[in-house]
């Protein structure tokens, strides 16, 4: 990960020390449009962390591991979806929950599945913006294509991490 | 300093930051009790390693997510989109989609412009899938600070076809039960 973040750093060096040299007036622009989408990373983010930081800890891991645990399978992937469309929650809140989640023994694939059914559904994104701006044909029809994409996604996570593994031993 | 001493009182203010501080007061207190201070520190503790993370990877992604949305030459997103040919269409939606930045009030808006300009329901589909599901500046700053690096990629693996295959479901789809004459309700 720091590796990545190392790489970003230096293209962003690049860029920007590019963009400066020449006098580029977009430069103001981009600080701060960064710093307004920042705004929650001071404080919101951080916060969220510790809260859940709070409750990992008092999670039940043997009830998680059950339910969704990597023996759980297929229904737990199924259940998994089914709790992902039924999450209307923004990301900050989200993220840190499936870090718990993880944490107390939930399987890779059913995670796969709990978050590709939250972004693909997001109650509050779809009912608060793709509703009113897209109209009910759009979104009837993009929800209906998207059905397949959690099982499929959660079924092929199976093959994959079962792939990984066998990969380092 | 004003300014400064003004955006402090914004953040605090927020309604959801005052939600999540009483969530994480309730949470915390509740693990006291139950587990007793050393719970607490211990897990304040595994939090300084994410803030970590945070601080040096947050700040690398927002800029470059402002680096992409302020420089991208104008018109490219609408342009790959727009592009009606067949599977090659949904290739360049998808991508389209990945490395859109910003939330719905960007999105949206502008699938609406090219849906009436007349592009194609499966490309928009494709673009809107890839956008929500594989969206690489949400799971740079949300996903791997929070979930370590293993889920987003077996993830990303995992579903970086799907947005063409649902695509390609809506574009069947949209054959059969026909979009709405003049305009959507």
């Amino acid at each position: 990960m720091y590796v990545v973040g190392g790489l970003m750093w230096a293209a962003l060096l690049v860029i920007l020390g590019r963009a400066w040299l020449r006098g580029d007036e977009r430069l103001g622009r981009v600080f701060r449009s960064a710093l307004k989408s920042g705004r929650i990373f001071v404080g919101v983010v951080p916060m969220a962390l510790i809260a859940a930081g709070f409750v990992g800890p008092m999670i039940p891991g043997d009830m998680v591991a059950r339910w969704l645990g990597a023996s759980a399978g297929a229904s737990g992937i199924m259940l998994a979806m089914v709790a992902g469309w039924c999450l209307p929650v923004p990301p900050v809140i989200f993220f840190p929950l499936v870090a718990v989640l993880l944490k107390s023994g939930a399987g890779i694939p059913q995670m796969v599945s709990l978050v590709a059914a939250w972004n693909v559904f997001a109650i509050h994104r779809t009912l608060a913006m793709e509703l009113p701006v897209m109209g009910r044909y759009f979104v009837s029809l993009r929800l209906a294509a998207s059905l397949i994409v959690p099982p499929v996604a959660g079924v092929l996570s199976v093959f994959v991490v079962r792939l990984w593994e066998g990969w380092q031993g | 300093m004003h300014k400064i001493l003004s955006a402090a009182v914004g953040i605090v203010a927020d309604r959801i930051f005052v939600g999540v501080t009483a969530a994480a007061a309730a949470a915390g207190a509740l693990l006291y009790h139950l587990q007793g201070g050393d719970a607490v520190a211990a897990a304040l503790h595994d939090d300084l390693n994410l803030f970590f993370v945070l601080a040096v990877f947050v700040p690398a992604v927002l800029l470059m997510s402002a680096v992409v949305e302020v420089m991208m030459p104008h018109g490219l997103v609408e342009r790959w989109i727009g592009a009606r040919s067949g599977l090659r269409g949904l290739v360049l939606a998808t991508l389209a989609g990945m490395f859109t930045p910003g939330g719905p009030f960007v999105a949206f808006p502008l699938v609406l412009a090219l849906l009436r300009a007349g592009a194609d329901y499966g490309a928009l589909v494709a673009y809107v899938t890839a956008w929500s599901l594989l969206s690489v500046f949400r799971m740079l700053v949300f996903e791997i600070p929070f979930t370590g690096i293993e889920l987003p990629a077996v993830r990303f693996v995992t579903c970086f076809f799907l947005p063409v295959l649902v695509g390609l479901i809506a574009r069947w789809l949209a054959r059969i039960w026909r979009p709405p004459v003049g305009g959507d309700g």
